[in-house]
């Protein structure tokens, strides 16, 4: 920018009396001012400003000295005789917890950075009641919840191998604790019936049900009634109303002299009713201590009642008698301890008792494995209900093959790990039993089609029964399996008895299912399977005879026999012969 | 109109006001002090699960009030517990764990995987020594309430790791290596005593500082999670516990010099044997460490041991500890001076004998229990000491219904015959456990016969047994002092000749004089060491526990009435419930002679 240019003088601005003077103005307003109020504040140094007003101060001191100097009467009176000691006044005992607070403060900082100190150090872990006796914890009343023991030892019966006596207790006691639950069932209400016999009532006729046709005259005799009254009420004379005025009075004064009689007899009484209330107290004392002791009983069965619902103890684990074989590995031993451990928190009142049942559901596959070793064998998809099913089963099941022993383990949906223990030894059939989808387990290793057999060790009549009826709990799953084709098939040869059952499964379907694999089957494999789970069947003559009905022996005929399976041809005359016995000819 | 309708407000206004009560203190009574659980989750600002957790951890647990304010089906906390709750530190941290998840869930769900897994480098934790601190300030009350959290962890040691539960891989290691921890502490100071193997488990009872600790160990087969189980309530239950029994195991392994998160050979580990590493680590640590502490200077405690132990060696046979013995074998004479009585006895009930197991017997429980007596053991597997074909064993313990090859010089046995031997205390015939044989009945060692005034037949034969054994074959450590206080027992063996009889009296005499010195050497250390005082006010207490019962029954017995009366409401209250027990055991052992004697008659 250039030069400002000369402004020409000749302007009004030029003039001596035009140029401001308001700097000059202000200045000397502000001089005055300060001359007036004794300078402005902020230059000022703020010790000249503030002072610390010291004068109230000694007082204060004063205060505390004279109280700290202060002795009650009662302590100056204690003070001169020197064998009794004073009780330390409440206010002592407060300031002392005051500091005790504060050094408690210190030292749980103290910990906490000892703490992290250490946790740079090798394991993170320090001996936590290293100076325990220095007490200088913040400790709390814990409060005793019940007086039941963590962990309560079971009764001698329910030993592995228990005495004959305790044992017949143990069962005797749970057999009573089922007995109950039967009774209960049976005692407690019925049910209200989904349906009632009888015909419907319509629409129309529901209107008039509740209408009683009496009910009108009723009303009118009512409404008849207080007319009549009333018009007794006018027809009282003089005389009658004196006459009733009388009766009153004479009424009163009997029921005085009758309330004085009584009065005088009771006083004459007294003992008897000082008898009588003394009895009463005893009799209420007696309850009282009854109550008590039968709270003390119940409080060492069961926790106090501490949410919506009731306690319930788990059922005693007692052998069976005939369970009892005097071995361990034969042991048929409770495999739900978790459970126990939940009850037994919950019994000591540890938490809330829970709702009795919960039943999840799971709507997500899971897949079946069956190993050997590292190898997967076979591997299933099967989905939630069967897998609830197989859920926390994990067997081995020996099978013998041309290579020598293997060990299958199944399970369902398990992660393993290496707490499983690896020497389990031979498993026996009894074991077994206690699993359930156990047919299952045998069925499929029959499906690697090894001439693979489950090794027990002493496969007495006994636990084939028992596996029996395992097995017919399952049908519905085994029926359900029949993707894994010859599974249903295997699993029914295992079980040589009960007719009825039998029926059963020809009742379920299970022999057309059979009949249906067999014309289908592709493969020999399959053919026997299914060849052999129908003479399994057939040993039961009803079902051979709903077998013959299904149109078995035309089937059965029309098998091809194979080279590579002895068996199918064995299988095959083996059922014709059945049939052929029981009198049903291969032309129908 | 208006003006009626004012001071009738006016009324009410002051009625309010007299009965207004400030903000905090609302009501009296049960309804103030009580609140449920619904009050309480609002109070602390957290959700239920979290709400669960706390309560757990901090050991505070649902109340029952007298007057249910809120009706019968609440639960009901106590206010004072919830504002302790309030108090804690650990609220603020799980509150901040909660928000954490949150950023977490936010990144994942905006596709951003790189700041999740960088989140969750940095996840906020927690520790709970604070709180088990203060929950058992000291050791003893932490041993005390040890039975439930050795169940869980070795319960949680045999459970299947399952992800819809939340039971991972390594919450079931930890319990695993922790339940071997422990074990192989108890086995190595011989503190085990007694085994029940039942049908729900098998029941251990050790004595650990004067604390009888019993837990309940699953058996050797898979466990099934039932439905009906809150594994989410268990689980924060075994995280405490976990903790909880780390401490026990350093402190308990410390006190033995060895140091604690022990280091296994990893051979073994994979093998699955970690109970037989434990034990070699801790032989292997504790000489090495006896050796230093031989040079150097020793700690009071086992100053203690040591004029314990002064007691014990005059009447103390020493051996001449032995070279060649296997690596399992675990008594070794330097070490016997702080033991007890019961130590003592445990610590030689196996002494000299070599057990072999086969692989059908239940291997765990076998590893654990029979070191615990002083025995040596191997089994069949991998890194076994000693194989089958070792001649020096003396018993194999089978469980099968025949063994094929046998070798003549050791006896073949059930399992069954070690839990019987440790429960009576004595080796018992092994005739009776035969290979094939059904054996005798496995009689709980936790009834009190005595108390219970009923002996099963096979208790009454092994006491039979064990008394002929106790003066002629085998020389029972420990025996002495019941010899020499029953003269009657000396009497009926024909031993009590009259020089005889003044030996004893002498050899009485002495043993008084010495422990009358002990009581003094022990009051005197009470006096100069602080730290001595607590465990000898246990074991009083722990007397005085025991005694207390009888003592009141016979108190009861001797003054009727007059003691009745003086008995305060409550007293006689239990006095009677105590009576009422008393008759029901003594009908119910009545019940159990009449039915013995029928079942006598009809066979």
């Amino acid at each position: 920018m250039g030069k400002k240019p000369k402004s020409s003088r000749k302007g009004k601005k030029a003039w001596r009396a035009n140029i401001s003077t308001d700097d000059i103005d202000e200045f000397i307003e502000k001089s005055t001012k300060d001359a007036l109020t004794g300078g402005s504040l902020a230059e000022v140094p703020n010790e000249s400003l503030f002072f610390v007003d010291k004068s109230k101060d000694l007082s204060v001191k004063r205060k505390i000295e004279k109280h700290r100097e202060k002795v009650l009467h009662c302590d100056s009176v204690l003070q001169r005789n020197p064998f009794v000691k004073a009780i330390p006044s409440s206010n002592d005992k407060k300031k002392s917890s005051m500091k005790n607070k504060k050094n408690k403060k210190d030292s749980t900082e103290a910990s906490t950075s000892k703490d992290d100190a250490t946790k740079d150090g090798e394991s993170g872990i320090v001996d936590l009641w290293e100076n325990e006796a220095e007490g200088d914890i913040r400790t709390r009343k814990v409060v005793k919840t019940s007086v039941i023991p963590a962990v309560e030892v079971d009764p001698p019966g329910c030993s592995y191998n228990p005495n004959f006596e305790a044992h017949q207790d143990s069962l005797a006691k749970a057999v009573a604790e089922e007995m109950q639950k039967v009774y209960q069932s049976e005692l407690g209400p019925q049910p209200v019936p989904l349906t009632v016999q009888g015909d419907a009532i319509e629409e129309e006729e529901m209107y008039f049900l509740e209408v009683d046709n009496g009910d009108d005259e009723a009303n009118e005799e009512n409404e008849d009634a207080p007319e009549k009254s009333s018009s007794m009420k006018k027809m009282v004379t003089k005389v009658e109303f004196n006459r009733r005025a009388r009766l009153k009075d004479r009424q009163k004064k009997e029921s005085e002299a009758k309330k004085k009689a009584e009065i005088s007899k009771e006083i004459d009484s007294l003992p008897t009713i000082i008898d009588e209330i003394a009895k009463e107290d005893e009799e209420k004392q007696k309850r009282m201590m009854r109550r008590l002791v039968a709270k003390q009983e119940r409080l060492k069965q069961q926790p106090p009642r501490l949410g919506r619902h009731k306690f319930v103890p788990a059922p005693t684990q007692v052998l069976l008698s005939e369970e009892i074989t005097g071995s361990l590995r034969k042991l048929k031993a409770c495999c739900t301890l978790a459970t126990d451990r939940f009850k037994s928190l919950e019994k000591r009142g540890l938490i809330p008792p829970s709702a009795n049942k919960r039943r999840r559901k799971y709507n997500f596959a899971y897949e079946l494995r069956f190993l050997a070793g590292d190898k997967v064998l076979d591997l299933y998809f099967i989905d939630d209900g069967e897998a609830e099913e197989a859920a926390g089963v994990l067997i081995d099941v020996r099978v013998e093959d041309a290579d020598g022993i293997f060990v299958h383990r199944m399970k369902a949906h398990y992660v393993i790990h290496k707490t499983m223990p690896t020497n389990l030894g031979p498993f026996s059939a009894n074991n077994v039993s206690s699993y359930s989808g156990r047919g299952t387990a045998k069925a499929s290793s029959e499906t690697f089609g090894r001439d693979a057999h489950v090794s027990s060790s002493s496969p007495n009549d006994e636990a084939a029964a028992a596996m029996e009826e395992e097995a017919e709990r399952k049908i519905g799953w085994l029926l359900k399996v029949i993707f894994a084709g010859t599974a249903t098939a295997i699993g029914y040869q295992f079980f040589p008895y009960m007719d009825g059952r039998r029926m059963k499964i020809v009742e379920l379907g299970g022999a057309q299912e059979l009949l249906n694999m067999l014309e289908a089957a592709k493969d020999d494999r399959t053919r026997k399977a299914a060849l052999e789970a129908l003479a399994a069947l057939t040993k039961s003559d009803k079902a051979a005879g709903a077998l013959h009905k299904a149109g078995a022996i035309p089937i059965v005929q029309s098998t091809p026999s194979s080279v590579e399976e002895e068996a199918i041809d064995k299988y095959k005359t083996g059922l014709l012969k059945r049939f052929q016995d029981l009198k049903y000819d291969g032309s129908s | 109109m208006t003006k009626k309708d004012t001071a009738k407000k006016t009324v009410a206004k002051l009625k309010k006001n007299k009965h207004y009560r400030p903000a905090g203190k609302k009501r009296e009574g049960n309804a103030a002090r009580y609140m449920t659980r619904s009050q309480a989750i609002k109070q602390l600002q957290v959700n239920l699960s979290v709400f669960r957790k706390l309560c757990i951890l901090k050991g505070v647990f649902p109340r029952e009030p007298k007057k249910k304010v809120k009706g019968n089906n609440q639960t009901y906390y106590h206010v004072k517990d919830i504002a302790f709750i309030q108090h804690d530190p650990l609220l603020e941290k799980l509150r901040e764990q909660r928000a954490y998840q949150k950023k977490i869930h936010k990144a994942l769900a905006k596709k951003n995987e790189d700041l999740a897994t960088r989140l969750r480098t940095r996840e906020p934790s927690y520790t709970l020594d604070r709180l088990i601190r203060e929950r058992y300030p000291k050791f003893v009350d932490a041993l005390r309430d040890l039975d439930d959290c050795l169940s869980m962890v070795h319960l949680f040691a045999a459970l299947p790791a399952v992800e819809r539960l939340k039971i991972n891989v390594e919450r079931v290691h930890s319990c695993r290596r922790l339940s071997h921890e422990w074990q192989a502490y108890v086995a190595r100071c011989h503190k085990l005593r007694k085994v029940f193997v039942s049908v729900k488990g098998i029941y251990y009872q050790a004595e650990v500082e004067g604390q009888k600790i019993t837990w309940l160990a699953p058996h050797a087969m898979q466990q099934v999670l039932p439905d009906d189980v809150n594994f989410s309530v268990m689980l924060t239950f075994v995280e405490f516990y976990e903790t909880l029994l780390g401490f026990v195991n350093f402190r308990l392994y410390h006190s033995i010099s060895v140091k604690y998160p022990p280091i296994l050979d990893p051979r073994l580990e994979a093998l699955a044997a970690d109970l037989y590493a434990l034990t070699r680590y801790m032989n292997g640590n504790t000489k090495r460490i006896s050796e230093e502490q031989e040079s150097g200077s020793t700690k009071p405690e086992h100053t203690r041991g040591q004029l314990e132990g002064a007691q014990f060696e005059e009447s103390e046979h020493q051996l001449p500890s032995n070279e060649d013995r296997a690596l399992m074998h675990l008594i070794e004479e330097d070490d016997d001076n702080d033991d007890d009585e019961d130590t003592k006895k445990c610590k030689k009930l196996f002494k000299n004998m070599k057990f072999y197991l086969s692989r059908e017997v239940p291997r765990e429980s076998l590893l654990f229990v029979i070191p615990a007596f002083g025995g040596v053991v191997s089994w069949e597997g991998d890194a076994a000491p000693f194989t089958e074909a070792d001649q020096s064993i003396t018993h194999q313990i089978v469980d099968r219904p025949s063994q094929g090859h046998m070798y003549l010089s050791r006896e073949y046995i059930q399992p069954q015959w070690i839990y019987d031997c440790i429960n009576f205390g004595v080796i018992l015939e092994a005739h009776r456990y035969l290979v094939g044989r059904v054996p005798p009945p496995h009689l709980s060692p936790f009834v009190d016969n005595e108390a219970e005034g009923y002996f099963p037949d096979y208790a009454e034969t092994i006491k039979r047994f064990e008394a002929a054994a106790k003066n002629e074959v085998l020389p029972m450590p420990g025996v002495g002092k019941d010899d020499l206080d029953d003269p009657q027992l000396l009497l009926a063996e024909g031993y009590l000749s009259r020089t005889e009889a003044i030996e004893v009296a002498e050899r009485k005499k002495e043993r008084a004089t010495s422990e009358k010195q002990y009581l003094e050497d022990l009051k005197q250390e009470v006096q100069g060491h602080p730290d001595a005082t607590a465990s000898i006010a246990v074991e009083g207490a722990q007397v005085e526990e025991e005694s207390s019962r009888p003592h009141l029954e016979q108190v009861a017995e001797d003054t009727d009435g007059t003691a009745l009366m003086m008995m305060s409401r409550r007293n006689r209250g239990l006095f009677k419930a105590m009576k009422i027990a008393k008759d029901k055991k003594k009908a119910k052992v009545e019940k159990l002679k009449q039915r013995k004697k029928q079942i006598a008659e009809s066979t």
